[in-house]
């Protein structure tokens, strides 16, 4: 057994070595500016020593007084050496140990500070020193200075001058190392010559690019299945509460929804189209190998507690030969994060500060009527009302002078702000031979653009590697994160939302009264008289904290060569509480507070903890012969979550002095526990012979607790394969095509994001009252359990191809895809008189496919000027194959009539209501067209889709498409000498979005503010307005309720997502400093005027796909403009 | 980590060791997972039906939990359906919210198949019937105490039956589902509609079983509430009526008399008393408390116009929109009150409207207040023994017209508590003179509409009876004549009088 062993010394400065220590941090210093992959270059000490027939001990006493490194060695290996004699005056430590080792049959590695002495392998001769000579160039023979030139196997080494030269005194049989970023490795065996010029070829990034997949690393270039990779510098500088925003545009085949500006609130994202019905469709979220639960909604957001700026590198998988190895959850796509870790010889400090202001974009804001044109409006009403019905009313006074009211309150305006937003990031990153690690530091503070709303977030992360022993490799990495959230009730309907309230209210009212106090009751005459929104955000107290922390372990033994066994371990723990209060005096919408005592104040306490855990046990084993390369993986992993939650709500306050439950009179409380496991078998071959066919298949066997007994195991495996036509002797040698290469796999991949226990037919509380007093109930409930409950499966097909021209300046991924979600775990409508009113069962297949194009070209390429360009664009279309034995689902977000219909031959989620033909502008229209009951001239024509002559239910249908035609995104990167600019911009075409808050914001009835359209709406005969709102005189309702067909509005956008603009330079004590201006979402191009076109909420159960794009307003989109600096030492 | 450096090869090996044992653990806590029940879990917080339907506390939670549709269906749709249906009550339009139209088309005759009062009122009905299913169908196998176990089979028999004989009345032909439901798949067999006589024999069998098993009383006063064998007789009585069966409902009211376990308040307003519910007079009532437990009731606030701006009524002012101004009672009501009867001032509350300067009274009987706003005690009347009165007297009536009978002792009964002089046969008074049987229908009639208003009879009534298009139709000609000079009357408005509810679209589409 050669032993070879590596310990580490820790020493411990005495006092009286205090210089020494000070030293030492000078050093430390210094290697931080030097940017060393190469250690030993720059040790800047010198050694001044004389010994004459010295014990070699002794000697090695001396130099590590001199230098602060030390020695490591064995001392019965050491007792052979012979006595040194030497002379040195100001030598480097090279020069030192080079003398000190001359004669003697040791050799030695620096690592770190450490220097280790090993004995020399006997049959070796020593190889005589020479100095080498030469100079670098790059393919158009242009010096390349900054090259690192290594010793092969050792960490010496030097860089090449501004002139590309450099020279180094190597063995001459050693082998150097040419190392410059952007390049390709050339290695060149030195071979005793003595000029050693050599020239560099651009590295085709695209083609070695190492991409993460499912259980390790592959180079792009044996990449068979659909895999996705984002460029992360091109998205830093995006501010954002959590990555995913920042993914808007980067991929083709992934859309990337911003539904709210809640600051850190959920982002929508689907993967090749939506598949999952009942079931949920995010995609799976896997950081650092760890799968995280799903929980993301309008004002959460799992993601939001990972530092952005930790992550490395980001993987989408998104065919089913990527995702099946992720089986269980694998079916709506895998998302991949890896965070940071320390590489060997890396030594870095890097500082992020960015500090930014964010104003909402003018487009989210509705145009509603001023107070002039509020009360011009309301006094015409009340005069076409009282010429229709004969009827005196008179016009109040508040309304009699409408041009003196001016604009009035904007309380659109009075609710939104300019809001702050900071980041800053330090990572340390220290990797030496054994042991490399990494720690860093966040602080994110995003202030919400709605009052009283923010988000930040404190985050750490440690990570070490440690090889401890020969092919044993341990690891950890633990980031906690502490985040915490002032939320309010924004988002969704005017009755609890302070946003949509705002739009709603008069104005006519202010804000506050003369005496600075906030008006109590805003409300004109015939308007809702309701609370003031102002007053609600701010002084409603609703703050959540979280605490979560990652953590992972691993160990890894290289058994043999090629042969690892490995075993990880991970926990992901949250914590998280929510206080809330909303005051006595407050009131509620159509509820004021007229006489300060009329709404009770309430509180709430809610708290949950989540502890999940991982373990991973994988054997892998890499062989290459010949051309063959053989790849096998074995896993076996189980996964375990347990949460609990615990609510406390409080009312009876005596008063609002006290803001918490602990002050109320009567507290109620409700509490929910709830477990899930899961148990995977994971195998995996890679097979590839000369990189020219590759050859992949994968299964995994998940047993899940969320599905009957019986039902509970689903299996999905996967086979993919690749063909490089371009290396076949056949292809023919045109220097432009550089590689082609044909891609196909199938898989299937599964889904259980449904409920813990959905398959048990529970019995709940169910409590009545006798006699006065409580009597406990218990019952059946609506869900009927469903004993047959099994894994949802998506069966994907893929072609792709990859094209690689111009020594890869041009490089194209086309694929195709065809994706069946079978067996979907659906929430479907069981007739009622069953007992029941829905069941989760396994019915129904939904078809996604599609095109997707990936372009990437590099369309200048000089010392100066940099562009190039990255373009994908996505086309999926989507239908609904089967639905079982259901007809339709309807689906609505907010608990409303049904705004979303899907049914068998449309894409999912229709928009649902009645076509709109216009308005009945006279009475032989309104005789001649069928129309419901009582409608009268100015009311509006619905179409009568059935022909049955009445208008009625049967006549609602779908009424508009939400999915786009196709997305892309776009976008350039310029550098020209030390400035830098990105320009990022994401698109959608051919979408729609169902305005229902227009049913408020255009609500004829007066009660509230109405947008300025409104102006234009039926009269008369003579006056008919726009065409398309009908008289406020009758059945405002039905313009209402009824949904017409024109709140379908398409959402098609242009959106620069991200200009970022830098400046890059370097000073005496940094490697590089770069400081920056961006401009996020500032520029958005859309026909759409309700806000925001990506809007969109959950739907009653949780579920975008049934009920997509449906705007009920939200927390406003904002613009961010941010300047800040990297500065890496 | 701290190695001696003479012993290298020794410290590796032990180092190796060590972890493998590591690995070895890692591996073993993770076959710990291999157990064959690891991916076995119920639910903490709940229980299921296979560990569930055992004990007899259990099964009493279970008969408890049956009851609880009953208070969605009181306080959400069945005084929309069942009392502003009919000519007793109506509503106040309100020009500003216009959020309220499911209920003003119901008032009118004009609601659609997806009528959200309607479905809710369907499901409502049919989820109790599930959970009397449930019951039924798990009680023969459970070993209970004989007379709990019939207590528990005469509850959920009865209340399957009423919530059967609910829906064949407002429906018609409706599927008829009388087992537990254990899949999916036969969730879609059941879902055919039976005819009306399928229907009345179940709810007569479930009645019959409900008679025979149900105790007269029940022991303590926390068990008040409960349907009692009088309840079941009184029920199985208007079946019966309702299918013009007359000599088969005689037997079971006089039963209920003969068992003195009801008695007539002395004051009519006692009834409505929230201090002294469940009184002598009560035979079966929708129960409710006040309290943050979700057991209260809101109609008080529905029933109250939307422009009371007073918080006299339930102490605290009422939103100003469509939740409110329901149930608002007719002219034709107000007018059927005689003189001198007590029983107006008990049931209403005179108000002018704000908005539109004409008198819209309003509900008194539910009137009360609570400490949070819409969560009251206040209880929904179904049965009170003067019912039972008033049906004795109309069933001895239909079998044959008997001057100074029966049938007019209890009629009058119910009168002279009113304040009210006796109708009799060649009274002087003509408006107390009953001259024959069909003057006694009259009569007998009149006195259900004012002695029961409000308490879900009315549209019922008018059904049984065969009244109610001729009613409606000059009802709602007065109606609209009345609202026209203050609101916009819909045109559609009672033209379409029909007595039957359209079956809901969704269920619809699900059945075959």
């Amino acid at each position: 057994m050669q032993l070879n062993f590596r310990g580490k010394v820790f020493y411990v400065p005495q006092t009286s070595n205090s210089k020494l220590f000070l030293t030492m941090k000078l050093t430390v210093i210094l290697i931080m500016i030097g940017c060393l992959q190469l250690n030993a270059k720059s040790y800047s000490q010198t050694i001044t020593l004389s010994a004459n027939n010295a014990a070699i001990d002794k000697v090695f006493t001396a130099i590590e007084k001199q230098s602060g490194f030390y020695f490591f060695y064995k001392y019965n290996e050491i007792k052979q050496a012979k006595p040194v004699t030497l002379s040195l005056k100001n030598a480097t430590l090279e020069q030192a140990l080079r003398e000190c080792f001359k004669n003697e049959p040791f050799t030695y590695t620096i690592d770190n500070k450490t220097i280790i002495v090993n004995k020399k392998e006997e049959q070796l001769v020593a190889p005589d020193k020479i100095t080498v000579t030469g100079q670098v160039l790059d393919n158009t023979k242009q010096p390349l200075p900054g090259v690192s030139i290594t010793i092969k196997g050792s960490n010496t080494g030097v860089i090449s001058g501004a002139d590309g030269k450099y020279s180094i005194q190597v063995d001459d049989n050693a082998v150097l190392v040419f190392r410059f970023v952007g390049f390709k490795t050339r290695e060149e065996p030195v071979s005793k010559r003595a000029v050693i010029n050599v020239s560099l070829d651009e590295d085709n990034q695209q083609m070695s690019e190492v991409v993460v997949v499912g259980y390790g690393n592959q180079e792009r270039k044996n990449v068979t299945g659909a895999v996705g990779t984002v460029k992360m510098a091109n998205i830093k500088e995006i501010k954002a509460a959590s990555l995913d925003l920042k993914l808007a545009g980067q991929l083709a085949g992934v859309t990337v929804n911003q539904v709210t500006g809640t600051p850190g609130g959920g982002v929508a994202v689907n993967i090749r189209g939506a598949g999952s019905v009942g079931a949920g469709d995010n995609p799976l979220y896997v950081v650092d190998g760890f799968p995280l639960s799903p929980g993301f909604d309008q004002y959460s957001n799992p993601l939001s507690t990972i530092n952005p700026d930790d992550i490395e590198n980001i993987s989408v998988l998104k065919d089913a030969a990527s995702t099946a190895i992720y089986g269980s959850r694998g079916a709506n796509g895998v998302i991949l994060i890896t965070t940071k870790r320390a590489k060997k010889g890396e030594s870095s400090v890097t500082v992020n500060t960015s500090t930014g202001l964010q104003s909402v974009l003018p487009k989210s804001k509705l145009k509603m009527m001023t107070a002039a044109e509020f009360a011009q409006w309301r006094t015409e009403a009340i005069q076409d009302a009282n010429a229709v019905n004969g009827t005196n009313n008179p016009i109040p006074d508040a309304y009699k002078n409408p041009q003196s009211l001016g604009k009035g309150t904007d309380w659109f305006d009075a609710v939104t702000r300019v809001a702050p937003m900071q980041n800053y990031d330090v990572t340390i990153a220290n990797g030496t031979e054994k042991v490399r690690s990494l720690f860093s530091l966040g602080y994110f503070d995003q202030q919400g653009t709605v009052l009283n709303t923010a988000f930040k977030r404190y985050s750490l992360k440690a990570t070490i590697d440690a090889d401890i022993a020969k092919g044993l490799t341990v690891g950890l990495n633990i980031a906690p994160t502490y985040s915490f959230r002032n939320l309010q009730e924004t988002d969704g309907h005017f009755l609890s939302a302070a946003l949509s309230q705002a739009y709603l209210e008069s104005p006519l009212v202010p804000v506050k009264q003369p005496d600075g106090s906030y008006t109590n009751v805003i409300g004109s005459p015939g308007t809702f008289q309701n609370n003031n929104p102002v007053s609600s955000l701010v002084n409603t107290t609703n703050k959540r904290n979280e605490f979560r922390a990652l953590a992972n372990t691993y160990i890894d033994y290289e058994v043999i060569k090629g042969l690892n066994i490995k075993s990880t371990f991970g926990v992901d723990y949250q914590t998280k509480s929510q206080d809330y209060y909303r005051p006595s005096y407050l009131g509620g919408f159509n509820v004021p507070n007229r006489d300060g005592n009329q709404q009770k104040a309430v509180a709430s306490f809610t708290s949950q903890n989540v502890f999940n855990w991982l373990n991973e046990n994988s054997i892998n084993y890499k062989k290459t012969w010949g051309g063959h390369t053989l790849t096998v993986l074995a896993d076996y992993s189980i996964q375990q979550e347990n949460s609990h939650d615990r609510f406390t709500f409080g009312t009876g306050f005596p008063d609002d002095a006290i803001r918490s439950v602990a002050n109320a009179t009567i507290i109620t409380a409700d509490a929910g526990d709830a477990e899930w496991r899961l148990q995977s078998l994971i195998g995996r071959v890679n097979y590839a012979y000369k990189d020219k066919y590759l050859l992949s298949g994968s299964i995994r066997r998940d047993g899940s607790s969320r599905f009957a007994p019986g039902h509970r195991w689903g299996t999905f495996p996967s086979v993919s394969g690749g063909w490089r036509i371009s290396d076949e002797s056949f292809f023919p040698k045109i220097a432009a095509v550089e590689q082609v290469k044909f891609t196909a796999s199938y898989g299937l991949a599964g889904n259980n994001d449904v409920g813990n226990y959905d398959y048990i037919p529970v019995v709940d509380v169910a409590n009545y009252t006798f006699g006065g007093g409580l009597a406990p109930g218990a019952s059946i409930t609506d869900q009927i359990g469903n004993t047959e409950l099994g894994w949802e499966t998506t069966k994907q097909l893929d072609i792709g191809m990859d094209v690689s021209l111009l020594k890869g300046r041009i490089y194209l991924i086309a694929e195709y895809y065809n994706r069946y979600t079978q067996r979907m775990l659906q929430y479907i409508p069981i007739p009622i008189v069953s007992g029941y009113g829905y069941a989760l069962s396994n019915v129904g297949n939904v078809r996604n496919r599609g095109w997707e194009f990936t372009l990437t070209t590099k369309n200048i390429v000089e010392r100066n000027f940099n562009w190039s360009t990255d373009f994908n664009i996505s086309f999926n279309r989507n239908k609904v194959l089967d639905l079982g034995p259901t007809p339709y689902i309807y689906d609505a977000p907010k608990n409303d009539n049904p705004t979303s219909i899907t049914k068998v031959g449309l894409p999912l989620g229709q928009f649902y209501g009645y076509i709109f033909e216009g308005i009945f502008q006279n009475q032989a229209e309104l005789d001649k067209y069928p129309h419901f009951d009582g409608e009268q001239v100015g009311n509006i024509r619905y179409k009568d889709i059935n022909n049955d002559g009445v208008i009625d239910g049967n006549d609602q249908t779908n009424i508009g498409n939400p999915w786009p035609k196709f997305t892309f995104g776009f976008s350039n990167h310029f550098s020209y000498k030390k400035f830098d600019l990105n320009i990022i911009t994401a698109g959608s075409v051919g979408g729609h979005v169902f305005d229902m808050y227009k049913q408020f914001t255009t609500n004829l009835d007066g009660v509230f503010n109405v947008e300025e359209s409104v102006i234009h709406r039926w009269r008369s005969a003579s006056n008919p307005g726009a065409g398309i709102l009908p008289t406020t005189v009758s059945n405002t309702n039905l313009a209402r309720d009824y949904y017409p067909s024109y709140w379908v509005e398409s959402n098609s956008y242009l959106a620069v997502k991200n200009i970022d603009f830098g400046y890059n330079f370097k000073t005496k004590f940094t490697r590089n400093f770069r400081v920056y201006f961006s401009a996020q979402n500032a520029i958005l191009l859309t026909g759409y005027k309700g806000g925001n076109p990506e809007v969109g909420i959950d739907g009653q159960q949780g579920n975008r796909s049934l009920s997509p794009n449906v705007n009920f307003t939200g927390y406003p989109v904002s613009a961010i403009y941010t300047l800040g600096c990297n500065v890496t030492f | 980590m701290s190695i001696q450096t003479n012993d290298g090869e020794t410290i590796t090996i032990e180092i190796m060791k060590k972890y493998i044992y590591v690995f070895l653990v890692l591996i073993a806590c993770g076959m710990w997972g291999c157990k064959k029940d690891y991916l076995n879990l119920q639910p903490a917080d709940t229980q299921n039906t296979t560990n569930f339907f055992k004990t007899q506390a259990q099964f009493v939670q279970a008969v408890n939990g049956a009851y609880a549709p009953l208070q969605g269906l009181y306080n959400g749709s069945f005084w929309a359906m069942g009392e502003m249906r009919s000519d007793n009550t109506s509503y106040e339009f309100d020009p500003y919210d216009r959020s309220g139209t499911n209920k003003e088309e119901i008032d009118e005759f004009r609601e659609l198949n997806n009528n959200d009062m309607v479905g809710a009122f369907f499901s409502a009905s049919y989820t109790g019937i599930g959970r009397c299913n449930a019951i039924l169908a798990r009680l023969p196998a459970a070993k209970l105490d004989a007379a709990v176990a019939d207590t528990i089979a005469g509850q959920a028999s009865f209340l399957r039956a009423f919530n059967y004989f609910n829906l064949v009345r407002m429906f018609g032909r409706v599927p008829l589902v009388l087992n537990e439901v254990a899949s999916v798949s036969d969730a879609y067999k059941v879902a055919t509609k039976a005819e009306v006589a399928a229907v009345y024999a179940a709810i007569i069998a479930d009645a019959q079983v409900a008679v025979a098993k149900l105790p007269v009383a029940y022991a303590g006063a926390a068990n008040k509430g409960r349907v009692t064998k009088g309840t079941a007789e009184t029920m199985l009585a208007e079946v019966y009526m309702t299918q013009k069966k007359f000599d088969l409902a005689i037997p079971l009211l006089r039963n209920i008399i003969a068992s003195n376990a009801y008695s007539l308040n002395a004051d009519y307003a006692d009834n409505f008393d929230i201090t002294k519910e469940n009184g002598p007079e009560s035979v079966f009532e929708i129960q409710y408390i006040e309290g943050s437990n979700g057991l209260g009731s809101d109609f008080v606030d529905t029933f109250i116009p939307w422009d009371y701006y007073d918080s006299d009524v339930s102490g605290f002012e009422i939103a100003n929109g469509a939740q409110n101004g329901w149930n608002i009672p007719t002219q034709d009501l107000v007018n059927a009150y005689e003189d001198g009867d007590n029983r107006k001032d008990a049931s209403l509350i005179e108000f002018t409207s704000d908005e539109y300067g004409v008198d819209l009274p309003f509900i008194k009987k539910f009137a009360t207040t609570s400490a949070v706003q819409g969560v009251t005690g206040k209880n929904f009347p179904v049965y009170r023994y003067a019912d039972v009165y008033l049906m004795l007297a109309e069933c001895l009536n239909e079998q044959g017209f008997a001057g100074g009978g029966d049938a007019f002792k209890y009629l009058n009964l119910v009168r002279e508590r009113a304040g009210l002089a006796a109708k009799s046969v060649g009274n002087d008074d003509p408006a107390l003179n009953i001259s024959g049987q069909d003057g006694f229908r009259t009569a007998i009639a009149h006195e259900r509409q004012v002695e029961l208003a409000f308490e879900n009879h009315r549209w019922f009534d008018l059904l049984r009876t065969g009244k109610a298009v001729a009613v409606m139709t000059a009802h709602g000609a007065r109606e609209k004549a009345f609202k026209k000079p203050y609101w916009n009357v819909n045109s559609a408005a009672y033209s379409n009088i029909r007595l039957l509810f359209q079956y809901p679209l969704t269920e619809g589409t699900l059945e075959h």
